[in-house]
């Protein structure tokens, strides 16, 4: 990309296909910075927010209430529980009697979906999001200046509608690399 | 990268979008009223096959001069058709990127005179 660059800076005469060039780049980055930003958690990370799960079902469970809900009534007459309260209750009684059990399962279905799968952990993906997005910066401004050399040349070359407005409005000294 | 920001530039980009639409409208327009004329061609060339027949007169050229006028007239409007699309492709970015830019420089604080305001909006939602 350097190359790419510093022809920009040098660059006597711009042509629309040069700044075509670093249009397709700009679009293989946003491209890569979509799939950086959806990139999974590493296992471990998921395995560990699916405990966090777990426990958090367990803290929300109110047990008693549960059983003071069968105080009364017949065996033909149960008590009903919404969808969600049943759920969050059925996990808390999985994880009271066994946690480990269910963990290792977890596990290994989580295993089998990171299987050749590429994921990040969150700094990781903060680290690769914020190089892409330099980059692209970098290439926005190359762009900015050519089309700017084009029109002081009298040739107009129309602006992506999906341009950085920070680029499009910065002053001439600013674009500078 | 600094957050300055170039209010000429932004003149610039606001005035581009504005011309680029002011185009596309007129082009829009003369489609339309070609369009006018071709559905006014059309009730006259029906009158006419009515008065025709009703008379029991043999066509004297009438229909076929008006047939020609009304396909000479869609070939018109095929090509303004054509134009009306091309100048759409060059407006509508133009407009997109001058709304996108002023919005930054609102956000940003900066006043912006009224003439800053793309007031028309896009061009390409008119009659279609």
């Amino acid at each position: 990309m350097k190359k790419l660059l510093s022809a920009f800076k040098s660059a006597p005469a711009i042509s629309a296909a040069d700044v075509e060039t670093v249009r397709e780049r700009i679009v293989a980055l946003t491209e890569e910075r979509a799939r950086i930003e959806a990139l999974p958690r590493p296992p471990e990370e998921t395995l560990e927010r699916l405990e966090a799960f777990l426990d958090e079902c367990v803290d929300r469970a109110d047990l008693s209430y549960f059983t003071g809900k069968f105080r009364w009534g017949t065996a033909s007459s149960l008590p009903v529980l919404n969808a969600e309260g049943g759920a969050i209750l059925a996990l808390a009684l999985i994880s009271y009697c066994c946690r480990d059990v269910v963990m290792s399962r977890l596990g290994e279905i989580v295993a089998d979906q990171f299987e050749g799968k590429q994921f990040a952990t969150a700094e990781e993906q903060a680290r690769l999001l914020a190089e892409a997005d330099a980059e692209i910066l970098q290439l926005s401004k190359a762009e900015e200046r050519a089309i700017r050399a084009a029109e002081a040349a009298g040739v107009s070359i129309a602006r992506r509608e999906d341009a950085m407005p920070a680029v499009v409005l910065s002053f001439d000294e600013d674009l500078a690399a | 990268m600094t957050n300055r920001i170039d209010t000429d530039r932004l003149t610039h980009i606001t005035e581009r979008a504005t011309m680029l639409q002011a185009q596309t409208r007129g082009v829009y327009e003369t489609l339309r009223e070609v369009q006018d004329q071709i559905r006014l061609l059309v009730r006259q060339r029906q009158a006419t096959a009515m008065q025709l027949e009703d008379l029991r007169i043999k066509d004297t050229g009438d229909l076929e001069r008006q047939d020609a006028r009304i396909e000479a007239l869609r070939r018109v409007a095929a090509e303004r058709e054509k134009q009306h699309a091309a100048a759409l492709e060059k407006s509508t970015p133009a407009y997109r990127l001058a709304e996108r830019c002023l919005a930054y420089a609102r956000e940003r604080g900066v006043k912006l005179p009224t003439e800053h305001h793309l007031a028309t909006g896009l061009i390409g939602a008119i009659g279609q």
